[in-house]
């Protein structure tokens, strides 16, 4: 009974909300200015699939770079200080702030700054990015079982191998929840540095979207920005997968 | 309902008769217990040893009534039971307490649920503290307080309310080997100063033989009961049982049975 | 004081003051090498200016957005943490939920904005509405998983007190999923900025968010600078508050 069962009403619960929908939207007369039919913005997503597909790549490029230039710059110095108290003890106020400022508090400025294009929006999500994987870094490096370190001394391990075999391993699944936290929230970012500024983008489809008032391609932008966020969810659980097989899945 | 109606002195609790008949427990298609029949005495101590996973800990919560046999009954003073127990007090291995309350406010649950006169039941839970060495600890919250002590909240909570029945699964299998000893010599205090029905299960002969008035030994899937022993040393008995030859052919002969049935495999 | 009090407050002191010289420095580097334009980057003394200037709109503006993040904020909690506790209670309603939960957590909650502008118009409705959406998931998710975490064997030894299904909840499982949903609240402040502030930008005309769209636009930098530094304002008070309020709702815990 097991399994199929336990799919059976998730899907049933999917199709049943959307059929409701189909339904309210055909014969209720909701207006499509209101809420289109899941089939008028199935049409939208095919009609504007060109351009819906380059403004995801434009918005995605973004998002890479600034992913990896944040988390590239969060790691090491999250080990720094995860490895000396007392840099964590002088950069805990720092941090702490840097955790707490919305960042996209600085979207207009960066984009007075640096323009219109891809590095205001790379700056952003890589600020972005960096806090949650720098903060969870620290956690990862800092909570080690000193006994650990007495066995690898004990079997004459040098510091690059204590390192590579030990501290790396025991940080390894914070570290990697702090790239799943920052890889939302570089989505996140990204979409809103592209309705204040940008020229291309999902962010900025969506924004004409709303005032041609064409509302299928609003949702039609949704459903593709869910299809990225599912999209790099898969992929960071491919990536914890292959980091982390000890975990299981 | 509640089983306090002891409106009296503390140490006025009788126990209550308990009775387990044919009771049987089957997961599935898998039957993991008995048929066991237990007869407890009004006031007796009768603790249940056995391997790991032999059923000990489902024979309890059977008693409690808080899982529904498969098969046979359960008969309290006589009546069957189709609820949970509440004339009890319970202590699990775990200390169970909620992290959030003070080791008193812990207690004083037990005031709170089941609506008795907060005063009197204050009174003694701060008497149970000083019987059970917690002085102090009153106010203190559980993560603040060593793991023995914790279990001793935890007895502290199942008395408060002076119930006719005490069940304890392996109450001290976590604690270390010293405190074990002065909590099981604390507990049998106790016992024989109220006189509760103790329903008590370990895997530690020691505390069978140094606790019981009963001891019965189960065997492993399907768990049934395979011997009694009676227990005839004087109380209250001392740390060290050694002093009495009769612990040592007591123990002798569990760990002879347990041997026969292939929990230990001694060459 | 011993030599130990003395060195960790020289520690404590010493992070932020050589954070603040190195910002400064930096700006000052650009500054002098690049060649920026005076007004693109405006001096610390210029900001503290344009705050005094404007400490009345920055007052008004800070006060709107912080309405928006309370309304969304409050209507979240009353919303994910009563779910929860069904999804967890009720295995039926967990198989309902989850599918639909799990999608909608994978939507970029900012995407979201322009529909909700849409349908609810401008003012308060819409932007507590993304403030809503942003801050859900962390305190459903946070909730579910502290409710879950309740040891059941305790409701064997509430069963035999006689507690009433009412009584368990009120004794045990709402008192033991708090840390976890304060955890869940805590993650979602800097959401919820984040989101009153994403909603200012594409539809408002007041608002911290509003306001530094606004003066970036005007290229009044200073005045940019110091509605940012007000955003961040927000934040760390809105952070503090969930810590005081944690530390009083919750004594037995240990606090940072």
């Amino acid at each position: 009974m097991g399994s199929r069962s336990a799919s059976f009403l998730p899907t049933l619960s999917v199709v049943v909300v959307l059929s409701v929908w189909e339904f309210a939207s055909r014969y209720l007369g909701i207006s499509a200015h209101i809420l289109p039919a899941p089939s008028v913005f199935c049409r939208s997503l095919v009609e504007n699939a060109p351009i819906l597909t380059r403004s995801s790549l434009i918005t995605l490029q973004a998002i890479g770079v600034g992913f990896g230039v944040g988390a590239v710059a969060a790691i090491p110095l999250g080990f720094s200080i995860g490895l000396s108290p007392a840099l964590e003890r002088s950069l805990y106020y720092v941090i702490v702030l840097l955790n707490t400022l919305p960042k996209v508090a600085l979207a207009p400025l960066l984009v007075v700054w640096f323009g219109h294009g891809l590095v205001s929006k790379v700056v952003l999500i890589a600020i972005g990015a960096f806090v949650p994987v720098l903060v969870d870094s620290i956690a990862g490096f800092k909570y080690l079982d000193r006994r650990l370190l007495y066995v690898s001394r004990s079997a004459g391990a040098s510091l690059f191998q204590t390192f590579l075999f030990i501290r790396l391993p025991a940080a390894l699944p914070h570290i990697v929840s702090g790239l799943k936290t920052s890889l939302i929230i570089a989505v996140t970012v990204a979409i809103v540095v592209e309705y204040v500024a940008a020229t291309d983008g999902l962010g900025f489809v969506a924004m004409r979207a709303v005032t041609n008032d064409d509302l299928p391609l609003v949702f039609a932008t949704i459903t593709v920005g869910t299809l990225i966020g599912f999209g790099v969810n898969a992929v960071m659980s491919v990536v914890e997968w292959l980091l982390l097989p000890w975990k299981g899945a | 309902m509640d089983g306090t109606g002891t409106t009296t002195q503390a140490t006025a609790v009788a126990g209550a008769s308990i009775r387990l008949e044919g009771v049987t427990k089957s997961f599935g298609e898998n039957m993991a217990l008995g048929p066991i029949d237990v007869a407890m005495e009004p006031g007796e101590f009768v603790t249940v040893i056995g391997p790991s996973g032999c059923g000990k800990s489902t024979t309890m919560l059977i008693a409690a009534g808080l899982l529904a046999p498969t098969a046979g009954v359960v008969k309290v003073d006589g009546r069957v039971l189709d609820r949970p127990m509440t004339d009890v007090g319970i202590v699990f291995q775990d200390h169970l307490l909620l992290e959030f309350r003070t080791a008193l406010s812990n207690v004083l649950l037990q005031q709170q649920i089941r609506h008795l006169p907060r005063q009197q039941i204050e009174t003694r839970a701060r008497d149970l503290f000083a019987q059970l060495g917690l002085n102090g600890a009153e106010k203190r919250y559980p993560r603040q307080l060593s793991g023995g002590m914790r279990q001793r909240v935890s007895i502290a909570r199942a008395l408060v309310h002076n119930p006719s029945i005490l069940l304890m699964d392996e109450p001290f299998g976590a604690l270390d080997a010293i405190t074990r000893t002065q909590i099981r010599h604390d507990l049998e205090l106790l016992w024989l100063e109220r006189r509760m029905s103790v329903l008590f299960i370990t895997h530690s002969i020691e505390e069978a033989v140094g606790l019981s008035d009963r001891v019965l030994v189960m065997s492993q899937s399907p768990g049934r009961i395979v011997e009694e022993i009676r227990i005839d040393l004087p109380r209250p008995r001392p740390a060290h049982l050694g002093e009495y030859p009769q612990f040592a052919a007591h123990a002798d002969r569990i760990y002879s049975i347990f041997e026969k049935l292939g929990v230990y495999k001694f060459k | 004081m011993t030599m130990k009090q003395v060195w960790t407050i020289v520690l404590n002191l010493f992070g932020p003051v050589a954070t603040v010289i190195a910002v400064l420095a930096i700006w000052k580097c650009i500054e002098q090498g690049w060649h920026i334009p005076r007004y693109l980057l405006p001096t610390p003394s210029e900001v503290y200016a344009a705050t005094v200037a404007n400490v009345g709109a920055l007052w008004r503006n800070t006060a709107a957005t912080m309405e928006i993040i309370v309304f969304g904020f409050v209507v979240s909690v009353v919303v994910a943490v009563p779910l929860a506790f069904l999804i967890v209670t009720f295995h039926f309603f967990e198989r309902l939920c989850y599918p639909l939960i799990i999608i909608l957590q994978f939507i970029p909650k900012t995407i979201v904005a322009p529909l909700l502008l849409v349908w609810l118009g401008i003012g308060v409705l819409p932007k507590s509405a993304l403030v809503m959406l942003m801050t859900f998931f962390p305190i459903l998710l946070e909730s579910i998983s502290g409710f879950r975490l309740i040891d059941k064997r305790i409701f064997y030894i509430t069963q035999s007190m006689g507690a009433s299904r009412a009584e368990e909840f009120f004794f045990v499982r709402i008192p033991g999923a708090m840390p976890s949903i304060f955890a869940g609240m805590k993650t979602a402040t800097v959401y919820a900025v984040t989101g009153a502030i994403t909603a200012e930008f594409i539809g408002s005309n007041e608002g911290i968010g509003y306001m530094i769209l606004q003066a970036s636009g005007d290229l009044d930098m200073p005045l940019t600078l110091a509605a940012v530094i007000a955003s961040a304002l927000l934040g760390v008070i809105l952070s503090a508050a969930m810590l005081a309020s944690e530390k009083l709702l919750m004594p037995w815990m240990e606090h940072r």
